[in-house]
């Protein structure tokens, strides 16, 4: 076997590391809470001094140098000082694989991991390692000199010897090591007493260091060699040491990459390797055969814009929601996503949303690989993500990556959190309307994890606030969902993955109806490292949405409407590195589908209405893909892809058959024929292309250009995503709606890596979107295609965005400028919508600013903004009036639609957030955030109507937010 | 489902205003543009054995104050496609065209013809529908404090395989009372109450058509029957129950366009706003334009007969509740001559003349209004209908 010895000269690494800066992981932690040292007579850290030193820590498996730490021993936690943002933070203590200081490594003390102990041998030479362990412990109050102090400080430490066979002993003393090697306990004795080894407190810990220096043995490597499962845990008693020698493939598996997609290492020349590891672009290395390798230092850090592969695309996680101000203070994850570029909604409060024109059914919504059908709770006020649970969202808009389709808009992909494995803790919150809890419990340490999430609402107290003659005083309205992510990482190259999800929505505003949906999704994941060059990931699952009304103000007519869908679903996705500059991604996917598009049944022994039932539709999805990345030099890097999708309706089922020279309707209908099997198959090949090129360093122009297809269809003429939506399969007479999109954008960064620029410019076209015709009857319709039409869209627009990611002040500021359109063209349709001309969509908002800004007044006190301006979006309104004689009242009428636009829309939200109170005794750690929502208390139009209100025709406006919303959460996080 | 949906756009309004507590529905009041107007609006259809009338007006701006336009110099004609034509006559001192339609052939289609300002206007050609008779209309109170439901139920139809769509419109009927009776006056001359019966009618009757039209489908029914299908209710505190209630239900079959066309007239009225609400859209129509691409308001179905019903509601024999009234009525004690002068002067009818002084009482009078009264004043008649008597439902 060729053992391959490296040193890792990384130059580059440390350009990546300043890029990285406080984006690094290792500056990702909890801010450091502060003792009030005033009233403490003992100083809680290492030396008892408050001073920084410089070291290094090992976080995640990368190494950070010249980091500025020190360490308190009453908390047994390290604290790292960000470079730019300059404030204390806590890098998560299971992830630290070690750090230096004061001349020390200390690593995670073999009795208990949640302490550290400084490493005084490692057993490099002899197999034997001793460690130091030192924590200060609360002592009391006392008084000294006539001052009162409410802390004293304890400091208790022991030593801990590891013999070569692994078992641990307490030593003191030169005796207490010879009893552990009786065949060289007179030597041992001998050694201390030559050398005049002290071991008197104060001396204690050289003397120890190097009596077990001398005892005679095997180096560790040659007796046991570490496993590659040993080396991944970063809890590992046997951390990377200097000048060890470390198996090239070992290393690599040594790195928490199954966090990740891949890891992979290739031999570019025979002095220099690519390293590429979680959450960091690559990393090159010197290697030198006759070197010995010491470490890999690389960056975790943010997707830099400039350099990221993909346009279009957003990362985000659940932190960042502390810097954005949310209704009732309800930390809500998809809300982010509103405060991008591009993505827009139809109002506050409304389910979905819409990116880059497209409308809300052609965004894919992906919870841990399930699709999620319904993501809101309370109508759209809330999202059904627990935030708390949520490890990352990103978002495609623009660069669909290949593995993903079935939507021609974009793809929202929402992955969970993985519990710690190393102690249980939590974390809850209390709200305004709802409380959420999330508790992480580790099974087996370091090996199986479940995290468990809940949440709930008590909004029913809001009802309770109408007024009795309003008749919805005894309504009430509920939600709950629960998540759970069970992790068995079995080594560090194979991890499982089982997801489970549940979210319920229930409402009623009197004893007389009843209403609910539900989404429910469990899957499973298992991600492999077959090699250093392919990472493999399968995932399968089974996503449910249902929904139901009842309706029970008249006996005989009590019913409830249903509707559901089943999503089987399975996938398999391989990334292959072929090289330093080749990656190739392939895989397959297939879904099958199961709707029971809407059932009607009587409820109650009174009610007459008889049961109707839309048939089952049934359907195969598939998909083959490939994609090649190919980086042809330092400025150029071309990704492209191919995505060959197939789609199958399949029967038993009555088809119905059209004239085709006629619009589907009951007239021309020609037959309808019971069919099984494959009634119809679409497939077409889905083309990704993305391309970069580096102008300067900081200076990048990307291009994309994707095509897409979906096949299932939300049939809905409400404007936003509502509970009584249908979802429909494409069959004979309902077409896939297909799309592609081009985009293009420059992205720069200053050289302090403090600003960021981008402008991206997109044009989509949309073919075969299913609008509803004028009056269309979409529930419980048997004929379906018999009132939607095939619509054109087209959207165009330029983003502009700003950000400044670090520093004080931080935050992002975008305008976008868009336009959404719709035409109807088909030339059967006598009278098409709009005499067939473009008019716009429901959610075109041609103008956009939005603003997130928040000022950091200390460590613990800051200051948070959300501000957002649009376009009013276009809404039809009526044409005229007329007169109804037998009504004796004026009705309006409409033709075209979307010719007026409601009133522009503003909302500025501001927050006031106090990070955790600093009782470090303390089992909780509480957080608050004051704010106020819509603090210009401006009444901003959801919609505008109008209404018969007899002699004349009455417009409204309906706001959802009519005034300025004060809140106050309370976060509570306990370990 | 209608009330399903109206239901989602009722709870999500409140939504709205939950959210805020405060005013989230406002006036809005802007110019909006008004591209399409003084478009024909036509109304009625074709029926046989009735007289038929339509009434054509014109589209108006939303702000548009005048009354409404209407379209007096059209020619307008009943035709079928076997070649006869019914002229339909500008009735005298009204505002519609009229005209007697006999028996209608099943086999033929009809449609209305309209000429008017150069234009020729014409409806899709459709074959007359039977309407099945009705063979229920029922009174439910589900609970003692809940309103009163009317339901329908029509005949079992001819063809059990098919779906029917029926509307209804109904007139209604109901006794009034007075606030208050009286059996004396006030003599001036002797300075007293003197007892005199039937000064005032003692009820009365009044008459409404109902406000809205309904539609229903037997889609959701056994054998396309439609039972217990709820038209329209009655609060339990509403005057029209107080009493004795009677209700006359027309029916009349149309066809499916016509039946969505209803649907979507209603909802644009009267059901938008809501968030889940579906989004206003043209009407449909089966009247065109032939001489242009002008729209046209209206949709004109053809009957080849139309049923009715009659029923009857008795307080008695529901929970009805009466609200407290205060009494309105002057009270007067031991009142002076010139007082009572003064009092029938105004216009002042004795209710009561209690006299107890000699016991040792007083004298309690009270006094009232004629409109208080006399129900004539609250646009009852007092000539009892001559189907009043009836004890029993009738089907016509």
């Amino acid at each position: 076997m060729v053992c391959m010895m490296a040193i890792v000269r990384s130059v580059r690494a440390q350009e990546y590391f300043s890029a990285a800066a406080d984006f690094a992981r290792l500056y990702q932690g909890v801010v450091e809470p502060q003792y009030p040292l005033g009233l403490w007579h003992d100083m809680p850290y290492y030396k008892g001094s408050t001073d920084l030193c410089k070291g290094r820590v090992s976080y995640h498996g990368v190494v950070y140098e010249n980091v500025e730490l020190r360490f308190d021993l009453f908390a047994q936690r390290v604290v790292v000082l960000s470079p730019i943002g300059n404030y204390l933070c806590v890098p998560e203590k299971q992830h630290i694989d070690w750090f230096e200081m004061d001349g020390h490594r200390y690593v995670h003390d073999p009795e208990d991991s949640l302490r550290f102990a400084a490493l005084l041998s490692d057993g490099s030479t002899n197999g034997v390692r001793l460690y130091h362990c030192e924590w200060k412990d609360y002592n009391g109050e006392k008084v000294i000199d006539g001052k009162i102090y409410l802390k004293t400080l304890l400091t208790n430490d022991y030593y801990t010897l590891v013999t070569p066979d692994g078992e641990m002993h307490h030593v003191k003393r030169a005796s207490d090591v010879a009893k552990l090697f009786p065949e060289q306990k007179k030597q041992i004795k001998r050694f201390a007493r030559k050398n005049h080894l002290s071991f008197m407190k104060s001396h204690r810990e050289r003397s120890l260091a190097t009596l077990a220096g001398s005892i005679e043995g095997k180096p560790i490597a040659e007796n046991k060699p570490a496993t590659a499962a040993q080396q991944a845990t970063p809890s590992t008693t046997q951390p990377a040491a200097p000048a060890q020698l470390i198996d090239e493939k070992s290393l690599i598996a040594g790195i928490p990459v199954l966090d990740n997609d891949s890891v992979a290492t290739s031999v570019t020349s025979s002095r220099t390797k690519v390293y590429i590891v979680p959450g960091v672009k690559k990393a090159k290395a010197s290697i030198a055969d006759d070197q010995e390798l010491a470490e890999i230092v690389v960056v975790g850090g943010r997707q830099s814009a400039v350099n990221n592969m993909m346009i279009g695309s957003e990362k985000f996680k659940p932190q960042i929601l502390k810097n954005i101000p949310s209704a009732f203070g309800e930390s809500d994850i998809m809300k982010i996503a509103l405060t991008l570029p591009g993505v827009t909604s139809v109002g506050e409060a409304s389910s979905g949303y819409n990116v880059r024109g497209g409308a809300t059914d052609q965004n894919l919504i992906l919870f841990n690989g399930g699709t999620v059908y319904n993501p809101s709770h309370l109508f759209g006020l809330f999202t059904s993500f627990n935030s708390d649970a949520v490890e990352d969202v990103e978002l495609f808009k623009s660069s669909i990556p290949v593995e993903y389709g079935g939507r021609i808009s974009s793809v929202l992909k929402v992955n969970s959190k993985e519990a710690n494995m190393q102690k249980l803790t939590g974390s809850a919150s209390i709200g305004a309307l709802t409380s959420k809890a999330n508790l992480e419990i580790p099974i087996v340490k370091d090996h199986v994890s479940l995290l468990l999430n809940g949440r709930t609402t008590y909004s029913d107290w809001i009802l309770k606030q109408l007024p009795e003659d309003s008749g919805y005083k005894n309504g009430n309205a509920n939600f709950y969902d629960f998540g759970g992510v069970l992790t068995w990482k079995i080594n560090s190259m194979h991890r499982l993955k089982v997801f489970g999800y549940w979210s319920y929505d229930k409402f009623s505003f009197s004893s007389d109806d009843n209403y609910g949906y539900k989404n429910r999704n469990i899957s499973a994941e298992w991600r492999s490292i077959l090699n250093e060059k392919i990472t493999a990931t399968f995932s399968a699952g089974l996503d449910h949405y249902d929904y139901f009304n009842e309706d029970r103000y008249v006996p005989s007519m009590a019913a409830r409407l249903s509707f559901g869908i089943d999503q089987l679903w399975a996938k398999l996705n391989i990334r292959h590195r072929l090289s330093e500059k080749e990656v190739l991604t392939y895989g397959l996917s297939t879904q099958h589908y199961n709707v029971q598009a809407g059932k009607y049944e009587p409820v109650g022994e009174e009610s007459c209405i008889t049961t109707d039932q839309l048939e089952k539709e049934k359907a195969l999805e598939s998909a083959a893909y490939i994609d090649y990345e190919h980086q042809f030099n330092e400025k150029l890097s071309v990704s492209a892809g191919l995505r060959y999708s197939m789609f199958n309706a399949l029967g038993p089922r009555n088809v119905n058959y059209y004239d085709a020279n006629e619009l589907p309707s009951e007239k021309t209908l020609l037959e309808t024929r019971h069919e099984s099997g494959i009634i119809k198959t679409y497939h077409a090949p889905e083309i990704r292309l993305s391309a970069k090129y580096l102008l300067q360093d900081n200076l990048s122009l990307k291009a994309g250009f994707n095509t897409m297809h979906q096949y299932i269809h939300k049939v809905s003429n409400t404007l936003i995503m509502s509970p009584t939506d249908i979802w429909k399969l494409s069959d004979l007479n309902i077409k896939p709606q297909t799309g592609w999109q081009a985009a293009a954008g420059i992205y720069h960064e200053t050289a302090n890596k403090n600003y960021e620029f981008s402008a991206e410019v997109y044009y989509k076209h949309i073919s075969d979107y299913l609008n509803y015709r004028s009056s269309a009857v979409l529930l419980m319709n048997h004929h379906l295609e018999t009132d939607v039409i095939s619509t054109k869209g087209k959207a165009y627009g330029i983003e502009l965005q700003a950000k400044k990611p670090l520093g004080k002040l931080n935050g992002w500021v975008n305008y976008t400028y868009s336009r959404s359109l719709l035409k109807q063209d088909d030339s059967r349709v006598a009278m098409p919508l709009n005499n067939g001309e473009w008019y716009p969509a429901e959610y075109d908002r041609p103008h956009e600013v939005k603003a997130v800004l928040n000022y950091k007044f200390t460590e613990r006190y800051s200051f948070s903004s959300n501000f957002n301006y649009a376009t009013g979006r276009p809404t039809t309104v009526p044409a005229g009036k007329y007169y109804d004689t037998y009504n004796h009242r004026y009705m309006p009428y409409y033709t075209d639609r979307n010719k007026f636009r409601i009133p522009d829309y503003m909302r500025l939200d501001l927050a006031f957030n106090i990070e955790p109170t600093h009782k470090l005794t303390s089992f909780f750690h509480t957080s608050f955030s004051i704010g106020v929502y819509n603090a210009l208390a401006r009444k901003n139009a959801y919609t505008i109507y109008y209404v018969s209100d007899g002699n004349k025709i009455q417009g409204y406006k309906l706001s959802v937010f009519g005034t300025a919303i004060p809140y106050v959460s309370l976060n509570i996080r306990f370990n | 489902m209608m009330k399903l949906r109206k239901t989602l756009y009722t709870a999500l309004c409140l939504m709205a205003g939950l959210c805020t507590l405060s005013g989230c529905i406002e006036e809005f009041n802007a110019e909006i543009p008004s591209d399409e107007t003084n478009l024909l609006v036509v109304e009625g259809s074709i029926r046989a054995n009735d007289y038929n009338t339509f009434i054509l007006s014109r589209t108006q701006t939303l702000d548009d104050s005048d009354d409404r336009v209407i379209e007096n110099n059209a020619s307008v004609s009943v035709r079928g496609t076997d070649g006869s034509e019914i002229t339909a006559y500008l009735v005298p001192y009204s505002d519609c065209y009229g005209c007697w339609i006999d028996a209608l052939n099943s086999n033929v289609e009809y449609y209305l013809h309209i000429e008017v300002d150069g234009e020729v206007y014409e409806s899709e050609p459709q074959k007359p529908m039977p309407t099945e008779g009705i063979s229920d209309v029922a009174c439910v109170q589900n609970t003692p404090e809940s309103d009163l439901d009317i339901l329908v139920t029509p005949e079992s139809p001819d063809d059990p395989s098919t779906i029917h769509y029926y509307q209804w419109t109904y007139e209604e009927t109901w006794e009034v009372h007075p606030d208050y009776t009286t059996n004396m006056y006030y003599d001036v001359n002797l300075g007293k109450g003197i007892f005199k019966m039937h000064q005032f009618p003692e009820r009365g009757w009044i008459n409404d058509t109902g406000s809205t039209i309904m539609v229903g489908s037997s889609r959701n029914y056994e054998s396309q029957h439609i039972e217990k299908l709820k038209l329209y209710d009655i609060d339990r505190s509403d005057e029209r129950v107080h009493h004795r209630y009677s209700g006359l239900i027309h029916q009349r079959a149309i066809s499916k366009a016509e039946y969505e066309y209803e649907l979507a007239r209603r909802q644009a009225g009267d059901e938008m706003g809501g968030l889940f609400t579906p989004m206003p859209s043209a009407l449909p129509t089966n009247i065109h334009c032939l001489t242009s691409s002008k729209r046209v308001i209206g949709y004109i179905g053809c009957s080849l007969n139309t049923s009715a019903y009659r029923f009857f509601i008795n307080a008695d024999d529901y929970n009805i509740y009466y609200p407290y009234k205060p009494d309105m009525r002057y009270w007067a004690i031991n009142p002076s001559n010139a007082l009572c002068l003064r009092l029938v002067n105004d216009g002042m009818y004795l209710c009561i003349w209690k006299d107890e002084r000699l016991s040792g009482g007083e004298l309690e009078t009270a006094w009232a209004y004629e409109y208080q009264l006399d129900v004539r004043y609250r646009g009852a008649y007092i000539y009892e209908p001559d189907f009043w008597k009836l004890e029993e439902n009738v089907s016509y």
